[in-house]
C-alpha cells in the first residue's frame, strides 16, 4: 500500500472508515514510519483545532418556549392570503361603504372644528406653533381628552404644513372644491378623532384626492385606502397590502416636491395600522429631522414631560432630545406625551428611540418582544412594549441585527 | 419526528454553529429560530441535517450582506469600546484575543471547508456532513484535514502578528 492520504489519516482518526479500510491503514501504519509521523501530526491538530473551537462558545443561550417558534411560524402562514384575488373586493366594497357612512353621519361633528382658512389664520399669527415654548405645550400634568389632543394636534400639524409651502396657503385660502381634500387620518383605532372638513371633501369625492395625473397608475384598492380607512373598518388585509404599496408609491415621490395635500395624503396612509405585524413608521424617519410636532429640549424636561424616566440606549452618543404629542407615536396611544431621544453611533448612523410611558396602559396586542417591522421603503424598526410599561420604538438606517442588538442595550 | 424534541436537543447546538459562523450571538439565535420556523413550514423528514443545511445558508447570506455587515460590526464596535472593563481586564482582553484570533481563522477558510469542520465539532458525522453539504462521502476526510490545517495555520499566524505588535509597542 502506498502512504496513506490526509483524507483518509483524518478520517481514520474520526473513525469513520469501514472495518477494512481501517486494518489497511493500521497494517500500513505499523510498517511506515513516515505516515506515523503524519498521523501524529494529525492528531495533534485536531486535538488544537478542538481546544481552539473550544475557545468560540457562545454566551449563556436562552431557549425561547417552543410555543413562540409555532407562532412565529403561524403568523407567516397567515400573512399568505394577503395576495388573494378574491377578498380585495371585499375589502373594497366594505372600506367606501363605512367610508360614506362616516363622511355622512360625522357632518354634524366637523362643522364644529377649524376649516384650513381659520388654521391658515393661525399659523400666520406670531406665535407659530413651530415657535412655542415647551412650557406652552401640552403637559401630562393637564389632561386633556384624547379627541381634544388629537384634533388639536392635526390642526396644528395642518396649520405647520400649510405655513410651509408657498403655495399651499393660498391652496388653503381659495377654499374651492378644486383644493383636494386631506386624506384620511383615522388609524382603525376606536377613538380616534374624524377628519376635517376638508376630509369630508375627499369623502364626498374620493377619487378626487389623487392627482389626476397618478390616477390611471394607482391600483383601485390604493385609491380606496386614500378615503376609506376609517376606524370601524374590519382587519382586511388585502386592504393593509393595498395601503402598504400606496406607501411605498408614497415614498417613491417623497423626494418629489410635495404641496399640502401630498404631504397630508402620505402622513394619513396609516391603514396598514390594522396588521398586527406591520406598524406605521415615518419611511425615511432616520434620515429625516425629527417629525413636525416634536420639539427640542433638554433631557431633564422630556423626562418630566414623560412623568417618569426616560429609557435610554446607554454607550451612544445623544444627539438631541425631542418631546411631542403621543398622536406622533405611530402604534403608540394618543393622549399620552411621547419623547424621542436621537443618537449618533461612530459611523455616523442616526438611532431614534421612541417612547411612550403607557403606565397601567396597555395596547391591545403589543409585542412584549422587540420585533422587527420592516417598512416597504426597507427601513427597520424594532418595537415592543417592555416590562415598565414602556412603548418603545427603535429605528435607524442600520442592519435588523445592529438594530436588535441595540434594543437589547435599552434600559 | 417531533421538531420540538428536536428543538429541545439542537437548538443550542444551532446557534452555537451559528454563532461560530457569524460571530454575533444575538444574530445566531435569530437564525436558529428562523430555521426551526422554516422546518415547521416544510416539516422535514430528517431534521436535524435540514435545519443545519438551513441554517448554513442563512449564515451565507449574511455573509453576503458584507457592506450592511460592516456597519453592524462598525455599530456594535462603538459598543463595545464604550463598555466598562470587566473585572480581570488583563484576563479578559487576553481571551478575548484569542476568540478574535480563532474569529478571523475560521473566517479565511473557504466557506465549504469552514462549514465541515463547524458541522463536525457540532457533532455530525461524515455522512451528515456530505449530505448537509451536498459533498460526496469520500471527500469529506480531505475537507475536514484541509480546513483543520489552514484553520490551525491561520490562527498561528494571527498569533504571530499579535506577538510582533505587542513587541513593537
Amino acid at each position: 500500500m502506498s502512504h496513506v492520504d490526509e483524507g483518509t489519516l483524518h478520517a481514520y482518526l474520526d473513525g469513520v472508515l469501514s472495518e477494512s479500510q481501517r486494518r489497511e491503514v493500521e497494517v500500513h501504519l505499523s510498517s511506515c514510519i513516515e505516515c506515523q509521523a503524519r498521523l501524529e501530526q494529525a492528531t495533534a491538530l485536531g486535538e488544537r483545532v478542538s481546544e481552539l473551537m473550544a475557545e468560540l462558545e457562545p454566551g449563556p443561550i436562552q431557549v425561547p418556549a417552543w410555543r413562540e417558534i409555532e407562532a412565529r411560524a403561524a403568523a407567516r402562514r397567515a400573512r399568505i392570503p394577503r395576495r388573494s384575488w378574491v377578498r380585495p373586493s371585499l375589502a373594497w366594497a366594505a372600506s367606501i361603504a363605512v367610508a360614506f357612512a362616516v363622511g355622512w353621519f360625522s357632518r354634524d361633528y366637523w362643522s364644529g372644528l377649524p376649516g384650513p382658512l381659520d388654521v391658515a389664520r393661525k399659523a400666520e399669527a406670531p406665535a407659530a406653533a413651530g415657535e412655542r415654548t415647551v412650557g406652552e405645550l401640552e403637559t401630562p400634568d393637564v389632561p386633556r381628552s384624547e379627541e381634544e389632543e388629537s384634533r388639536r394636534a392635526r390642526a396644528e400639524s395642518f396649520a405647520e404644513a400649510i405655513a410651509e409651502p408657498a403655495g399651499a396657503v393660498a391652496e388653503a385660502e381659495e377654499g374651492t372644491p378644486d383644493v383636494p381634500g386631506v386624506t384620511v387620518q383615522g388609524r382603525g383605532v376606536a377613538g380616534e378623532p374624524q377628519e376635517p372638513v376638508a376630509e369630508r371633501r375627499e369623502l364626498a369625492q374620493p377619487v378626487a384626492a389623487v392627482p389626476e395625473s397618478k390616477r390611471e397608475d394607482r391600483p383601485a384598492e390604493a385609491a380606496v385606502q386614500d378615503v376609506a380607512a376609517p376606524p370601524e373598518v374590519p382587519v382586511e388585509e388585502p386592504a393593509v397590502v393595498g395601503a402598504l404599496e400606496a406607501r411605498a408609491r408614497g415614498q417613491r415621490e417623497r423626494d418629489q416636491p410635495a404641496d399640502l395635500v401630498e404631504q397630508l395624503r402620505r402622513e394619513a396612509e396609516t391603514a396598514h395600522a390594522y396588521a398586527p405585524d406591520v406598524v406605521s413608521l415615518r419611511p425615511t424617519a432616520a434620515a429625516e429631522p425629527a417629525p413636525a410636532r416634536f420639539f427640542s429640549v433638554q433631557p431633564e424636561v422630556a423626562s418630566a414631560w414623560l412623568g417618569t424616566p426616560l429609557r435610554e440606549l446607554p454607550g451612544l452618543q445623544l444627539k438631541r432630545v425631542d418631546v411631542g404629542p403621543g398622536s406622533s407615536v405611530e402604534g403608540g396611544v394618543v393622549g399620552l406625551p411621547a419623547v424621542q431621544l436621537v443618537y449618533e453611533d461612530a459611523a455616523g448612523h442616526e438611532i431614534i428611540l421612541i417612547q411612550q410611558y403607557l403606565g397601567d396602559r396597555r395596547i391591545e396586542g403589543a409585542e412584549t418582544e422587540p420585533t422587527l417591522i420592516v417598512e416597504p421603503s426597507g427601513l427597520r424598526a424594532y418595537r415592543w412594549l417592555d416590562p415598565q410599561g414602556y412603548w418603545l420604538i427603535l429605528k435607524a438606517a442600520v442592519s435588523s441585527d445592529s438594530l436588535r442588538a441595540l434594543a437589547e442595550r435599552v434600559r | 419526528m417531533d421538531l420540538s424534541q428536536v428543538y429541545r436537543e439542537h437548538y443550542r447546538s444551532l446557534v452555537r454553529f451559528l454563532y461560530r459562523r457569524i460571530g454575533d450571538q444575538a444574530r445566531a439565535e435569530d437564525l436558529a429560530q428562523e430555521a426551526f420556523v422554516r422546518a415547521l413550514e416544510h416539516q422535514p423528514s430528517r431534521p436535524r441535517a435540514w435545519l443545519f443545511t438551513v441554517a448554513a445558508n442563512l449564515a451565507r447570506d449574511e455573509g453576503r450582506r458584507a457592506a450592511v455587515r460592516r456597519r453592524h460590526l462598525t455599530l456594535i464596535k462603538a459598543e463595545v469600546e464604550t463598555r466598562p472593563p470587566e473585572p480581570g481586564p488583563e484576563v479578559a482582553l487576553e481571551r478575548r484575543d484569542v476568540v478574535r484570533r480563532v474569529q478571523t481563522a475560521l473566517a479565511r477558510l473557504a466557506e465549504r471547508d469552514r462549514e465541515a469542520l463547524l458541522l463536525w465539532e457540532e457533532g455530525f458525522n461524515y455522512d451528515e456532513i456530505s449530505e448537509a453539504l451536498g459533498l460526496s462521502r469520500g471527500s469529506i476526510g480531505t475537507t475536514l484535514a484541509r480546513a483543520r490545517t489552514r484553520f490551525a495555520a491561520a490562527y498561528e499566524e494571527l498569533q504571530r502578528e499579535g506577538s510582533d505588535e505587542d513587541v513593537a509597542r
